[in-house]
């Protein structure tokens, strides 16, 4: 429900600037840009002053004055110089930047310790629900706000305004200023959108230079919107209609969010709903082309379906939140049916089924009662497994769950929109499951794991040292047993002394002549890969072997009581009991994009002391000792499987990874945060849920994803970014929540000092290391004079490293020389005003738009011949002299040894914020030379990347 | 009321299109004179009343209202003492708005605008009354959007707007020269009743002789930017087309006119 309070609220706040874009563009034709700017102005002075300590309803008249100001600039440049309105907006758009920097001193203001009306309000609360206390009052306002401007727009004034926009010529001859009204109502609804920007600043905790990105399309979307619902010649009807679209529009984007709709589209989705929205009101003016006309023409003809057709997409959405119970689908009669695809009739597979099947009966699935099992073999066909797979869709099987690799890859082909749980696959990653455990395709996950070759050749070279031939035999046509191949002779690397001799088979038939092939070639020892072609007649390998007095290594544990010597595999019994629980999980309504694949988690290590008689093989001592399994008399022994106790009782916790936005050294320490937690850690007794959050750089997406973390009532939030801590901390003061890669926590408003922050939550601070740069900058080039810095001044980050930096230069005696940009527009100019100022070094900080042209930059530099000095280490790679950084991915790593802390129970408000910063080092040794400059051994060994 | 001294107007100076549009202008308007002016296309008779309304500024001399210099005045400054109607019936109403914000606007002429609310019963009763006067069916229409009505309605409606608050100076460019017949006779009926009830100070253009004739107590020809003819009440009384016609012809004399353009003229003023 907060989600969706949560988004009308926003609506609300943001019809204050909707209705004023209703007054220029609705009542002037006039699209105003300005607002982009004048939206983040009123920001800027709102959080200006309520950090100064202004009463935050007071700041309010003076955001409307300074947006007001802001409009009046482009009305005059509009009306005095004759300039189109449009570019009038652009112009004084651009110059807000500037100057909305200038008002806050840096790109970001934090709110979150600061009293704001959303502060004021929880004070007055008399119990209810937050969100809804304030949606109550913001109601309140805007039906005052409502009237008022109504009523404004019916008298003399408000008239001639109105009569301004519709006949501009009639006005003038009844003695009104055409001008004067055009400034008077731009500046009126840049004021508004002042007010607006004010609010939303207070209600999201913070402003930022960004904030007022694409409101003028958001805004139209409202006016549009409201248009659509309401048609009224009633100045109230359609002033309220602006103010329901705004809400709606919000909604719109809660909905689709919930949805899960990729934010990413909803920007698309937008421009394309207010263009056909224009194409159908005819608000796109008195256009010649034939193709409007005749769009139009159909619109105006249904201009009520069209209405009609807007709201009952309303009412279905307000259907599907209010209407339907929550989790309605799940109660159905309907039982779940689980398909298992087994590829042949190995014994391989059958254990993994056997393990599978009793699994799932202990954790209470029963056949008919409560879920339907379907099983089918492809009997070792594979085309066969595609047939079943077909079969399984036709029988609208919920769960796919292929054993082995053959029916895997059958199943990842066909099923894209059912889960796959997959079991006893040696390498999903060749078959095109994903590239990494935890970086797979959405809809499957599994149980998997390479034979431990290495192990079965080490417990080999303890009983045949020296000069040996082996020999192994494989059906090629199987992508895992190539793939078991490479690790084999991969494992035989390093060991000059075996010669392998290899025999490919098509089919089970060519297995005896393999063997009998092989035992010609004079082999000490048969080494078996996991193939099921060759296990499936593993007795013709087991005569030969007998009949020549060859013993069997086998990476196979079940091929111990068929006739192998030494076993060192995994046990698929268990593999299939673990496919139980992951299949147990899904059910559950995990999501299987972010369950990591989990590998075997029983190894048996057995010895058969009846073939070592028959063959006459002494089994050394150590060997003896170190096998948990063995076969004597006929008689197996063998330690009970026991999964880790855990993995019966886990408890589930729900985390949520939040990004505002995206940029490589996030995504890094994403990684390196998920790599670290889906790997083994302390807190794998818990079912982690993990949901992955991405704003893609929208802040209105941002606050709402906020919102719905809070909404879903996470166990723990992880951030990436100053920006989504910020938006994070204000949205959630109750889940634990773990930030990481900001630069500056405390200056983001998170915290007094490192130990005393807000309660809930925790994280590191990984400032760039800028004094280490200079400082080494000082050591490499004791003659340089001038360092050369370009920053952008709409990153807060930027600034930070900016100000170190010239700290760090006064202490190190160089001149730091800056230009500053505010897009990449301007980068060549600076440039090369930088170079021609003689500089000795270049030097870039910290800085995320800068950063996408490091290639382009590295390349200007070395053709002037001036070392490029940057921090963050893999630049070096893009042409960098030397860069100096953190590794975000430890960083990530680092954050999740703190996040399994505090899952673990530690209470963030205990835990000070980290400073960390793992040093990573870039280094070009060819530039080195050019430079003149000497590299030490020892500055080189720290080096990450070392370009030679 | 009206005092102009050499008045000068050239369009795009220095240019290739350079255009002489007044020349040398000197005029006297007194109190309730009813002016109308003739004359060929591009003859600066528009130009004249656009500088008079202030919607164009002169290079060159002054104009005085009721004794008040105007000359660089803009256009709704001197809209206190002139009124206007267009020659597009469109161009005096504002088609989004009702009948009766419509006339609120103009009850307000040169007046100051305050964000109270005028507009209510006893001031559209009043206004009811004045739309009446129209004889046109409008008065239960105040409510309807300007948008719907026809254009000869909206032009009768823009003069019953110019002479809502009496002006001093009443401007008419060519505004039943959009109309059909009908309408227009209509529309002229109305202009002279409104003129002689209020004895206002009236400028009229326009391409009928015979509006020219029948309305009005002076004639003003206008020829390439310069008064040719000014021909006063008595001697106007006795004027027929065919003498307005012969002295065009004049100029075609004086000019050097070819007999194409002659026939063009005769046409054009029949």
């Amino acid at each position: 429900m907060e989600l969706w309070i949560g988004a009308a609220n926003l609506g609300i706040l943001y019809a204050f600037m909707a209705i004023g874009t209703f007054i220029t563009y609705k009542l002037y034709s006039f699209p105003d840009i300005t607002i982009d700017g004048t939206f983040t102005t009123g920001a800027a002075v709102a959080s200006i002053l309520i950090v100064d300590g202004w009463n935050p309803i007071m700041v309010l008249p003076v955001a409307f004055l300074v947006g007001s100001l802001a409009g009046f600039l482009t009305g005059f440049i509009h009306t005095k110089f004759k300039i189109e309105g449009l570019l009038a907006g652009i112009l004084v758009m651009t110059s807000l930047y500037s100057v909305n920097l200038h008002i806050m001193g840096k790109s970001n203001i934090p709110l979150l310790n600061s009293s704001t009306f959303v502060s004021i309000l929880s004070v007055l609360n008399p119990g209810l629900h937050a969100e809804l206390w304030n949606c109550i009052f913001l109601i309140l306002v805007m039906v005052v706000f409502w009237m008022l401007t109504a009523l404004f727009l019916k008298t003399d004034y408000g008239l001639t305004m109105r009569a301004t926009g519709n006949n501009p010529v009639m006005v003038a001859a009844q003695g009104v200023s055409v001008d004067r009204m055009k400034i008077f109502g731009i500046s009126l609804a840049n004021g508004f959108t002042g007010i607006s920007g004010a609010l939303v600043a207070q209600y999201q905790g913070f402003s930022d230079i960004g904030m007022g990105i694409g409101s003028i399309i958001f805004s139209l979307a409202s006016v549009i919107i409201g248009e659509a619902i309401l048609r009224h010649r009633s100045m109230f009807i359609k002033v309220l209609g602006v103010i329901l679209g705004s809400v709606i529009f919000r909604l719109a984007v809660a909905m689709a969010l919930h949805l899960g709709m990729d934010p990413n589209d909803l920007k698309l989705i937008t421009a394309f709903f207010v263009l056909v929205t224009l194409i159908a009101t005819g608000s796109f003016g008195k256009s010649s082309s034939g193709v409007l006309r005749y769009f139009h023409g159909i619109a105006k003809r249904h201009r009520k379906k069209f209405v009609a057709l807007i709201l009952s997409i309303l009412i279905l959405f307000a259907g599907y939140i209010f209407l339907i119970p929550k989790g309605a689908g799940k109660e159905s009669e309907k039982l779940v049916k689980i398909g298992i695809i087994m590829a042949n009739n190995s014994d391989i597979v059958s254990k993994t089924q056997d393990g599978l099947l009793s699994e799932l009966n202990k954790l209470g699935y029963i056949n008919g009662e409560n879920c339907v099992i379907l099983e089918q073999n492809a009997e070792g066909d594979i085309p066969t497994n595609q047939t079943i797979i077909d079969h399984f869709i036709n029988e609208k099987v919920d769960i796919f769950v292929p054993i082995s690799t053959a029916s895997t890859q059958a199943a990842l082909n066909k099923v894209k929109d059912k889960p796959i749980v997959f079991a006893t696959v040696a390498n999903p990653f060749v078959i095109g499951a994903g590239n990494t455990p935890v970086d797979h395709p959405p809809n499957i996950t599994g149980v998997y794991g390479a034979s431990p070759i290495k192990d079965l050749l080490r417990v080999f070279r303890q009983m045949y040292p020296g000069k040996v031939r082996i020999g192994t035999i494989y059906n090629p046509a199987y992508p895992n047993t190539v793939s078991n191949l490479k690790d084999l002779k991969k494992a035989l690397n390093g060991d000059k002394e075996i010669i392998l001799e290899e025999v490919t088979v098509a089919g089970s038939n060519d297995v005896y002549q393999a063997a009998l092939a092989l035992s010609s070639k004079k082999i000490k020892a048969f080494v078996l890969i996991n193939d099921l072609t060759v296990f499936n007649s593993f007795e013709s390998v087991v005569r030969v072997s007998k009949n020549n007095r060859i013993p069997i290594f086998s990476c196979d544990a079940e091929r111990l009581q068929d006739g192998a010597l030494i076993v060192y595999g995994f046990e698929y019994f268990v593999s299939g009991m673990q496919a139980a629980h992951l299949i147990d999980r899904v059910i559950r309504g995990e999501n299987p994009a972010y369950i990591p694949f989990e590998k075997y988690k029983i190894v048996t290590y057995g010895v058969n002391y009846d073939v070592a008689m028959e063959l006459s093989i002494n089994i050394p001592e150590s060997v003896q000792s170190g096998a948990d399994a063995s076969v004597k008399n006929g008689k197996l022994t063998k330690p009970p499987f026991i999964l880790p106790a855990d993995h019966r009782h886990r408890t589930e916790k729900r985390v949520a990874l939040f990004q505002v936005n995206s940029n490589s050294l996030l995504d890094q320490s994403a990684k390196g945060f998920k790599e670290k937690i889906s790997g083994e850690t302390k807190i794998k007794p818990f079912k982690l849920i993990m949901d992955e959050y991405n704003a893609h750089g929208d802040y209105g997406i941002g606050q709402t994803i906020a919102k719905t973390i809070v909404e879903k009532d996470y166990d723990f939030v992880v951030t990436f970014s100053t920006l989504s801590l910020q938006m994070m901390a204000n949205a959630n003061k109750k889940i634990p929540h773990v930030f990481c890669a900001v630069t500056d926590p405390i200056k983001a408003g998170v915290g007094k000092s490192l130990s005393d922050h807000l309660p809930n939550l925790t994280g590191l601070a990984t400032p760039q290391p800028v004094e280490a740069t200079v400082k080494l900058m000082r050591g490499l080039f004791p003659m340089a004079r001038k360092i050369g810095i370009i920053w952008n001044t709409g990153e807060i980050n930027s600034e930070i490293c900016t100000i170190k930096a010239r700290k760090s230069c006064k202490v190190y005696g160089f001149q730091l020389v800056e230009r500053s940009i505010t897009s990449l527009n301007d980068l060549d100019d600076a440039l090369n005003s930088l170079v021609s100022s003689g500089i000795d070094i270049f030097f870039i900080s910290g800085d995320v738009m800068i950063s996408q042209v490091i290639p382009r930059l590295a390349e200007t530099m070395q053709k002037k011949g001036i070392p490029f000095i940057t921090n963050t280490a893999d630049d070096v790679n893009s042409g960098t002299f030397l860069s100096l950084g953190a590794d975000y991915y430890e960083v990530g790593e680092r954050a999740a040894v703190i996040f399994e802390g505090v899952v673990l129970g530690a209470n963030p408000a205990d835990i000070p914020i980290e400073l960390f910063v793992p040093f990573s080092m870039g280094i070009n040794l060819l530039q080195a030379k050019k430079f003149g400059v000497m590299i030490s051994d020892t500055l080189v060994k720290k080096a990450k990347f070392v370009i030679r | 009321m009206i005092r102009i001294r050499n008045l000068d107007k050239t369009f795009n100076a220095g240019s290739l299109d350079q255009l002489t549009a007044l020349k040398e202008i000197n005029l006297d308007i007194a109190e309730r004179e009813f002016v109308t002016i003739i004359g060929t296309n591009g003859s600066g008779k528009s130009t004249l009343l656009n500088t008079i309304a202030g919607n164009i500024l002169p290079d060159k001399g002054t104009i005085e209202i009721n004794g008040l210099d105007v000359t660089r005045k803009a256009d709704f400054q001197r809209a206190r003492h002139i009124a206007r109607v267009f020659q597009n019936p469109y161009s005096g109403t504002a088609p989004g708005m009702t009948i009766a914000e419509n006339l609120l606007m103009a009850w307000f002429r040169g007046r100051k605008r305050y964000p109270v609310i005028s507009l209510n019963g006893t001031l559209k009763s009043q206004l009811q009354k004045q739309l009446a006067s129209l004889d046109m069916q409008l008065e239960d229409r105040l409510e309807n959007l300007m948008g719907t009505l026809s254009g000869g309605q909206r032009q009768a409606i823009t003069l019953l707007m110019a002479v809502l608050q009496t002006p001093k100076v009443l401007l008419l460019d060519e505004h039943t020269a959009a109309l059909d017949p009908k309408t227009a006779a209509q529309v002229i009926r109305l202009t002279r009743k409104f003129v002689t009830g209020n004895t206002l100070t009236t400028i009229m253009v326009t391409h009928s002789m015979q509006h020219a004739l029948e309305l009005g107590t002076r004639i003003l020809m206008m020829h390439n930017g310069r008064i040719i003819e000014d021909i006063h009440e008595d001697e106007k009384r006795h004027l027929t087309i065919e003498d307005l016609l012969n002295k065009f012809d004049e100029i075609r004399k004086l000019e050097k006119l070819t007999p194409e353009i002659m026939v063009t003229l005769k046409n054009q003023y029949r």
